[in-house]
């Protein structure tokens, strides 16, 4: 099952990608995170990612979304991930990503923490 | 003695229904749905490794999955035909060194989901064996 990916450029110049769907393993999700490579190696690389419609996911999307966060960091940016919900927030506190990543509750949370410069 | 067994191809296509199967299996068990949600995730997790990192993609071997109650448990059981590996030997994904690995965490998955995850090797290949209670009452 595929997952599906509606992409928002704000004046602000941050990027809202809004995922909805299954995250499994796959091409669908090397594509996904290339194309988060390009946006931060395009300078636009404050970046959120809003999971809130995404249901189901394994340890590859975990390991597409940690390597998304890298790309935007070495780009001189930030990705903050929102909208997590309570089963995907127990994924990853099993692999401790909750560690890593950053997360707000919304994506208008993360979106004010960018503008903002968090 | 209910059993589900099913031989996979050493495909990532073949896990959805081989997943699908699984969770009803554990829906049939009485497993609530939310145990089903996270059963299913770790069967996923040990397939996907199987056919990544045991098989190898190799269209030649297989995946075995064997699904069962015992005693009072859910018993999982994932063969592959690779060279296997050592459990110990899996890097640890919640050290601070490991947190930013692009791979590694399908068997914490499994291992954080389940009650028991051992693996054992056979001339024929390599078995990760996983148990969870049955549901009370």
């Amino acid at each position: 099952m595929l997952f599906e990916v509606a992409r928002t450029a704000l004046d602000s110049g941050i990027t809202v990608l809004s995922l909805s769907g299954n995250m499994t393993v796959g091409n669908q999700l090397q594509q996904f995170e290339g194309s988060v490579r390009e946006l931060a190696k395009s300078k636009q690389n404050r970046i959120v990612i809003d999971v809130s419609r995404v249901t189901y996911l394994d340890s590859s999307a975990i390991g597409v979304l940690v390597a998304c966060h890298g790309a935007a960091r070495d780009a001189g940016g930030q990705l903050r991930l929102a909208g997590v919900s309570s089963r995907v927030s127990t994924i990853f506190k099993m692999t401790g990503v909750d560690k890593l990543l950053t997360i707000d509750p919304t994506k208008d949370d993360a979106v004010s923490a960018l503008s903002a410069g968090a | 003695m209910a059993v589900f067994s099913s031989t996979l191809d050493s495909r990532f296509e073949c896990v959805e229904d081989a997943e699908e199967s699984v969770r009803n299996f554990a829906r049939e068990s009485g497993f609530e749905e939310s145990d089903e949600y996270f059963i299913a995730l770790a069967v996923r997790e040990v397939l996907v490794n199987a056919i990544r990192h045991g098989n190898r993609f190799d269209p030649d071997k297989k995946v075995g999955l064997r699904v069962f109650r015992e005693d009072s448990e859910l018993v999982i059981e994932v063969t592959d035909q690779g060279e296997g590996f050592r459990l110990e030997s899996v890097p640890d994904p919640h050290l601070p060194e490991n947190l930013e690995r692009p791979t590694g965490r399908g068997i914490a998955i499994a291992k954080a989901v389940m009650d028991e995850l051992s693996v054992e090797h056979s001339p024929s290949g390599t078995i990760v064996r996983m148990a969870k209670r049955l549901p009370s009452g």
